[in-house]
C-alpha cells in the first residue's frame, strides 16, 4: 500500500455520533490551526507520500476545507481520500467540486441500514437520507466509495443488512470497524459496546456476503483472536505506512502508535503466535470488560506435500 | 529571577484524592511562574496524563531503594520545597518502603506538608473498623508549615488555604451529548457515586470485609426505589452488585483521567458520597452540584442496640439488613471508619453547610433527602445558595500557592 498522509483538519463536526472516537461533540470550538496544516502538507511534499487521507470531525464543515485540497494538488500528491459522513455530498454541485478538486476515495460513515438505526446512532435528523444520496452522488462522478461501520449494540444485528445496503449503492469497499472506546465513546462503552462473540456471530455473514458480491471488505481495530480465521482482512494486514498529524502533534507511524499507546496485550497474548501484527486490544476496553474474551492464536502451518 | 521549583511527594497508592489535592496547589504555582514536579507512585499516574505537570513514576518494586530515587530528583530539581501530598500518606508509604520520613530532612531543604485533617484538631488516632486506631506519627508536630485544605477543614484551621478547584461547568449541548452516552433523556435524573481503591479492597478484617460488602446492596436498593427515570453513574475500579436492582439503570465505569471525570460530573444532577472528604466532592461543590453524604453514626452490636440508637423508625428492610449485618461501627469515609477522628474536625465547620449529610439506617431520609435534590427546584436551589455562600468564604482565603510562597519567603519552614 502507498505510503499516506493522514490529517485531522478539524475537530467540529455537523453530526453527534455517541461512539465519536475524537469526541467532535465534545469540543465547542476548533483547536486544529490551518497553518500547521499547511506546514505538514508542504512539508512532507514530494517526500514519496502517495496519497493524503483527511479527516476530523467532520472535515466537509471546515471552512479551510476547499483550499487544503486545493493546496494538495498544488503540492502534487496524487490521491485524495476524504472520511466524511456524506452529508454534504447529496448536494450535487459540492460533491462535483470535491471530485474536481482531486478527491478520489469518499470513506463514508454508514452505521445503519435504516434511517432510524442510522440517525439514532448519529443523533442526525435525515442523516442517512442525504448520506445514501451523497454515496450516489460520487458514485456517478466515478469517484471510489469505502464505507466505515463501527459495530455498536444497536446496529450489530444489521450487518448484513448494512452489507446489502452498500452492495446495492455499489461501494466498492466495506471496512467494519471495531468502537474504539476514547472520545465520546468512553461514555457510552455499556450502552454501545457488544461483546466480541456476538459480533463474530453477525459480521461472518456479512463478510461472506460482500465477499460472493466481489466486494473488498476489511475489518479494523479487531483483535485477531476474536475474528478468527479473518485475519487477511485486517486493514493493518495490508502494509500500511501513515504518517499523521493530529491536533499539531506527528504521529510518525499511525499503526505502531495504536499499538503501543492505545492498544495493550495480556496475558492470553503471551503466547499467541500472531501478536505482533494484531496490535492488541483497546486499553479502555480492557479498563471495562478484562480480559476473559480473548486467547492465544496459532498460525496455521501449512504443509508441504514436496518431496514426499 | 528563575523560577523556583517544588518536589512533591504523592505516595499514597490507595486512592488520588491527597494526590489530586498536591494538583492542585501545583496548578496554583504554575500560575505563579513558578515549577512543580512530582514523584509520584504509578496508581495514580492517570491523574497527570494529558496535563502539564512534569512527574516520574514509580512502582513498588522500588522499596527501599525509592531513598536514591529521592536523591537522584532532588539533585536534577535543585527545589526550593519538598512538599508531601499529604503528611500521613507520606510517612505510612515511607514507613511500607521500609524507610524512615527522617531521609526528607537530610537535604536541608524546606519540608511542606498537606495536613488534610487538620491533625490539631483531629486528634492523632484514627478509628478503623471495630476497636482498631490507627496512630499518627508526631513528626507532624515538627513540621510548623502546614497547607491545611478548604475544603474540607475549617478556614481558621493553622495553614488553612483555598483548595477550592475551577467549577466544570458544561455547554448544554455538550452536557446532553455526555447523557446520551449513557441513554439518558432530558427528563432523567443522573446521581453520580465515586469510590476510590482504597474503598473496594480486600481488607484483612473481617468487619471492615463484611461492611464493604453489606453496604453497597443497601444503597443499591434505595436507589432503585427513586423511581424509573433516576439512572446512577458509578465511577470506581470495581462494579458495585447494584445491577439486580437497577438493571440497566446502573452504569459503572472505570476510574478515569481528569478531563473524562469532569465530563460525567459536569453531567450529573447529583453527587452521591460515601467519603466526607472526597476531593471529588469539593468540585462538585465548586461547581454548583448538590451532593449529598452518606455517613453511619450508629455503633451497634445487634439490632435492639441500633433500634434504640435510632431517631427515627427504621425500615423493615433496614431491620433485616441490620440482622444480617451487625455488627455496626460508625464510619464517615466508608468502609473504613475515621468517624471519632473527624467529629471534631467537622463540627460547626461550615464546609457541612455546602451539602446535606444522611445516615445510612435512615430509608426514608436517605431517599426523600436525594429525591428532593433531584426533582424539587426549591429544595435544590436552597443547597445550591449554601454552596455559593461557602465557596465565597473559601475564596476569601490566601491560595495554597500563596502560603507556599509566603513559607519560603520566610525562609523558616525547614524541619525543626
Amino acid at each position: 500500500m502507498q505510503p499516506t498522509l493522514s490529517i485531522h483538519i478539524t475537530d467540529l463536526c455537523n453530526s453527534r455520533c455517541t461512539f465519536c472516537v475524537v469526541g467532535s461533540p465534545l469540543y465547542t470550538k476548533n483547536t486544529v490551526q490551518f497553518g500547521q496544516v499547511l506546514d505538514f502538507l508542504k512539508s512532507n511534499a514530494n517526500q514519496g507520500f502517495w496519497a493524503v487521507n483527511l479527516h476530523g470531525g467532520e472535515p466537509t464543515i471546515d471552512p479551510h476545507f476547499l483550499d487544503i485540497l486545493a493546496n494538495i494538488r498544488e503540492l502534487g500528491y496524487k490521491e485524495v481520500h476524504l472520511q466524511t459522513n456524506g452529508i454534504k455530498l447529496a448536494d450535487s454541485s459540492y460533491a462535483k467540486k470535491l471530485v474536481d478538486l482531486g478527491v478520489t476515495l469518499f470513506i463514508v460513515s454508514l452505521h445503519g441500514d435504516s434511517p432510524a438505526m442510522q440517525d439514532e446512532l448519529t443523533h442526525t435528523p435525515s442523516g442517512l437520507e442525504r448520506t445514501l444520496e451523497g454515496i450516489r452522488q460520487v458514485k456517478a462522478l466515478g469517484a471510489s466509495v469505502r464505507t466505515n461501520t463501527v459495530i455498536t449494540k444497536r446496529n450489530v444485528e444489521h450487518v448484513l443488512g448494512i452489507a446489502r445496503l452498500a452492495c446495492e449503492l455499489s461501494v466498492d469497499h466495506v471496512n467494519f470497524s471495531n468502537l474504539h472506546p476514547v472520545g465520546s465513546a468512553f461514555f457510552s462503552f455499556q450502552k454501545l459496546v457488544p461483546p466480541f462473540a456476538v459480533i463474530r456471530t453477525h459480521l461472518l455473514p456479512a463478510v461472506e456476503h460482500l465477499l460472493i458480491a466481489s466486494r473488498k471488505v476489511t475489518l479494523e481495530g479487531f483483535p485477531y483472536c476474536t475474528m478468527p480465521n479473518m485475519e487477511s482482512l485486517h486493514l493493518n494486514e495490508q502494509g500500511r505506512r501513515i504518517r499523521m498529524l493530529m491536533r499539531g502533534q506527528v504521529i510518525e507511524n499511525y499503526d505502531a502508535f495504536m499499538s503501543t499507546s492505545c492498544r495493550q496485550f495480556g496475558a492470553p497474548c503471551q503466547t499467541c503466535e500472531i501478536r505482533e501484527p494484531c496490535g492488541g486490544v483497546y486499553n479502555e476496553y480492557i479498563q471495562y470488560r478484562g480480559w476473559a474474551e480473548f486467547a492465544p492464536l496459532q498460525r496455521v502451518r501449512l504443509t508441504s506435500h514436496r518431496g514426499t | 529571577m528563575k523560577a523556583r521549583r517544588h518536589l512533591f511527594l504523592a505516595l499514597t497508592r490507595a486512592g488520588w484524592g491527597e494526590t489530586a489535592l498536591g494538583i492542585r496547589v501545583a496548578q496554583q504555582l504554575q500560575h505563579t511562574g513558578e515549577e512543580p514536579f512530582f514523584l509520584v507512585h504509578e496508581a495514580a499516574g492517570m491523574l497527570f496524563r494529558n496535563g502539564t505537570i512534569p512527574f516520574e513514576e514509580y512502582s513498588d518494586k522500588v522499596g527501599p531503594f525509592f531513598e536514591f530515587l529521592l536523591d537522584e530528583q532532588v539533585t536534577l530539581q535543585k527545589p526550593a520545597s519538598i512538599i508531601l501530598c499529604d503528611f500521613l500518606t507520606t510517612v505510612d508509604n515511607l514507613r511500607l518502603m521500609g524507610l524512615s520520613p527522617d531521609i526528607l530532612s537530610r537535604y536541608g531543604i524546606p519540608i511542606i506538608a498537606m495536613d488534610t485533617w487538620n491533625f490539631e484538631e483531629s486528634g492523632t488516632g484514627v478509628d478503623i473498623f471495630i476497636g482498631k486506631t490507627k496512630p499518627v506519627s508526631n513528626w507532624i508536630a515538627e513540621l510548623p508549615f502546614r497547607l491545611a485544605p478548604v475544603p474540607f477543614v475549617r478556614p481558621q484551621a493553622k495553614g488553612a488555604c483555598s483548595f477550592l478547584p475551577a467549577p466544570v461547568r458544561l455547554p448544554q449541548r455538550i452536557r446532553e451529548h455526555v447523557r446520551a452516552g449513557f441513554g439518558l433523556s432530558a427528563h432523567d435524573r443522573a446521581v453520580l457515586i465515586c469510590t476510590a481503591n482504597w474503598q473496594q479492597t480486600v481488607y484483612n478484617d473481617d468487619n471492615g470485609q463484611r461492611m464493604a460488602g453489606a453496604v453497597p446492596p443497601l444503597l443499591g436498593r434505595y436507589l432503585a426505589e427513586f423511581g424509573p427515570s433516576v439512572h446512577v453513574i458509578h465511577i470506581g475500579p470495581t462494579a458495585f452488585a447494584f445491577e439486580g436492582s437497577l438493571g440497566e439503570r446502573y452504569h459503572w465505569m472505570p476510574s478515569q483521567t481528569s478531563e473524562r471525570f469532569q465530563h460525567v460530573l459536569g453531567s450529573v444532577d447529583l453527587y452521591l458520597s460515601l467519603n466526607v472528604s472526597a476531593t471529588t466532592m469539593s468540585t462538585a461543590i465548586a461547581s454548583g452540584i448538590p451532593v449529598v453524604v452518606v455517613q453511619n453514626s450508629c455503633a451497634a452490636q445487634n439490632v435492639d442496640e441500633a433500634c434504640a440508637w435510632a431517631t427515627f423508625p427504621l425500615s423493615d428492610r433496614v431491620r433485616t439488613w441490620l440482622e444480617q449485618t451487625t455488627p455496626l461501627y460508625p464510619f464517615s469515609m466508608f468502609p473504613l471508619g475515621f468517624f471519632r477522628f473527624l467529629a471534631p474536625v467537622l463540627v460547626d465547620n461550615p464546609y457541612c453547610q455546602a451539602f446535606h449529610t444522611v445516615e445510612l439506617l435512615d430509608e426514608e431520609g436517605c431517599k426523600s433527602t436525594c429525591n428532593a435534590l433531584l426533582f424539587d427546584r426549591g429544595a435544590r436551589e436552597a443547597l445550591l445558595q449554601a454552596q455559593a455562600q461557602y465557596t465565597a468564604l473559601v475564596h476569601k482565603l490566601p491560595t495554597a500557592a500563596n502560603l507556599v510562597q509566603s513559607y519560603l519567603e520566610r525562609g523558616a519552614c525547614s524541619p525543626r
